[in-house]
């Protein structure tokens, strides 16, 4: 087998052992799409009823909601690794560190799109707006920009798993660096719900892709340094 | 004994600096005697960048050679890049204040700047929230390479979004500010003498962790 499908294959056993041990709990879940709705109606009791204004705030509110959606998600991916104990088995086992973030960061991000999933829609209507643009350029600035923030997040939470008081230095550490992709999303979004085509968000993707390739090379880099003591 | 003249020179060329800042320069057309504080503001700015370059270096060569004299000179240099960049938030809001008439504006420059400034004191409260040493400076050391994703966002802010402040001379290439010669040569020499004291600071703070380890 070629290294590329090692490493994919690694990545999915990290990401499928995730996923079945989440599925089996559910609170994580249960937890998030819960947040994602007291989001929106928190939002709306501050925004007003049928705030005529309302697209203004559409953008902030949502990758607000997002940011804490993936807050919410930080505070468990690698931390949880440590507390049980089960750090240990991840790195005897015979997998890359690389392949191992990666397995972690696409659970995060799988998480925080359930919750974007329900997000969403209920936002739609509870706040009483559509998006006028094409929608697959919604999911595209979507996932793009929750891409980011999970991988952001994982790693943050890697680092975290070494202190004690983490969940008052996950925040701390992961909303300084999340504006890189947080603004060029919001800015995005904004022009999507009124009625944007591809070339007016161009700049925001490619500033957003940046970002991505950035964060991944640091990491790739550094991720055994933050797994092996 | 040798650190003397080091220390007389630098206080030396940091007192032209003032006497070229307070007494040489001439007032600007526009803003008269206000724009002052940026002989302050822009060496700041400078030597906060500076610093956190020793840092995001400082972590890459502990992650490479594992020896704890990096991670001094990373942390180290942290502690001194927050405090410049604060004297750069500070005098950046005077100036602020004089040119545009908000101390703070939402300027991307401005609020890039305070995510820096948040950014590494994020990273010294990590540092100070792990007892072991080894530990601490390897895992902050990935954190010294990570956070230093700030510092381009940073500058590169003015470019990629619309902005009040001037655009930086790299990469545009040209000079925004209509200015006579002898306000750049003002600013030359005060970069020049705070870039000096924030080296001589830099080498005094890690002689003195290093006593206190040795202690």
């Amino acid at each position: 087998m070629s290294s590329v499908v090692v490493f994919l294959k690694e990545a999915w056993e990290i990401l499928f052992k995730d996923l079945r041990l989440e599925l089996r709990r559910r609170y994580e879940i249960y937890a998030i799409v819960i947040f994602a709705l007291l989001s929106n109606l928190s939002f709306g009791f501050a925004l007003g009823p049928l705030n005529p204004n309302v697209l203004e705030f559409v953008p902030a509110v949502l990758w607000i909601s997002i940011l804490f959606i993936g807050m919410l998600s930080f505070t468990t991916v690698f931390v949880r690794e440590m507390d049980k104990g089960y750090i240990d088995g991840l790195r005897l086992a015979p997998i890359s560190p690389q392949a191992i973030f990666m397995g972690k960061a696409c659970y995060t991000f799988i998480l925080m799109c359930v919750g974007t999933v329900f997000l969403i829609p209920s936002s739609m209507v509870l706040l009483n707006y559509s998006f006028h643009s094409d929608y697959s350029l919604v999911v595209l600035v979507f996932v793009l920009g929750i891409l980011n923030i999970a991988v952001v997040g994982s790693m943050i939470s890697a680092l975290a798993m070494y202190v004690e008081s983490r969940a008052l230095i996950i925040p701390a550490l992961s909303l300084p660096l999340i504006p890189g992709t947080l603004v060029p999303s919001i800015l995005a979004t904004g022009k999507l719900t009124a009625k944007a085509q591809i070339e007016a968000i161009i700049p925001e993707l490619q500033l957003n892709l940046a970002f991505l390739l950035l964060m991944v090379a640091v990491l790739w880099i550094t991720f055994e340094y933050v797994l092996y003591d | 004994m040798k650190s003397q003249p080091t220390l007389a020179g630098i206080f030396l060329i940091n007192l032209v600096a003032l006497y070229m800042i307070f007494i040489w320069a001439p007032p600007e057309k526009s803003l008269g005697d206000f724009y002052r504080v940026f002989f302050i503001h822009t060496p700041s700015a400078w030597v906060s960048y500076l610093a956190f370059a020793i840092t995001f270096s400082g972590s890459f060569l502990y992650l490479k050679t594992a020896k704890p004299i990096w991670d001094l000179y990373a942390s180290s240099s942290a502690v001194l890049g927050i405090l410049f960049s604060l004297v750069t938030l500070l005098t950046g809001s005077i100036w602020a204040k004089v040119a545009w008439g908000l101390y703070w504006n939402w300027d991307p420059r401005e609020t890039s700047t305070l995510i820096l400034f948040l950014a590494y004191l994020g990273y010294l409260s990590f540092r100070m929230a792990i007892a072991e040493r080894e530990r601490r400076a390897r895992v902050s050391a990935v954190l010294g390479i990570l956070v230093f994703v700030s510092v381009p966002l940073s500058y590169f802010s003015t470019v990629f979004w619309s902005t009040l402040h001037p655009m930086p001379l790299l990469p545009t290439n040209r000079l925004q500010l209509a200015v006579d010669p002898s306000i750049l040569l003002t600013l030359a020499v005060s970069t020049l003498g705070v870039t000096l004291l924030f080296l001589w600071i830099l080498y005094l703070t890690i002689n003195m962790y290093r006593l206190t380890e040795a202690i």
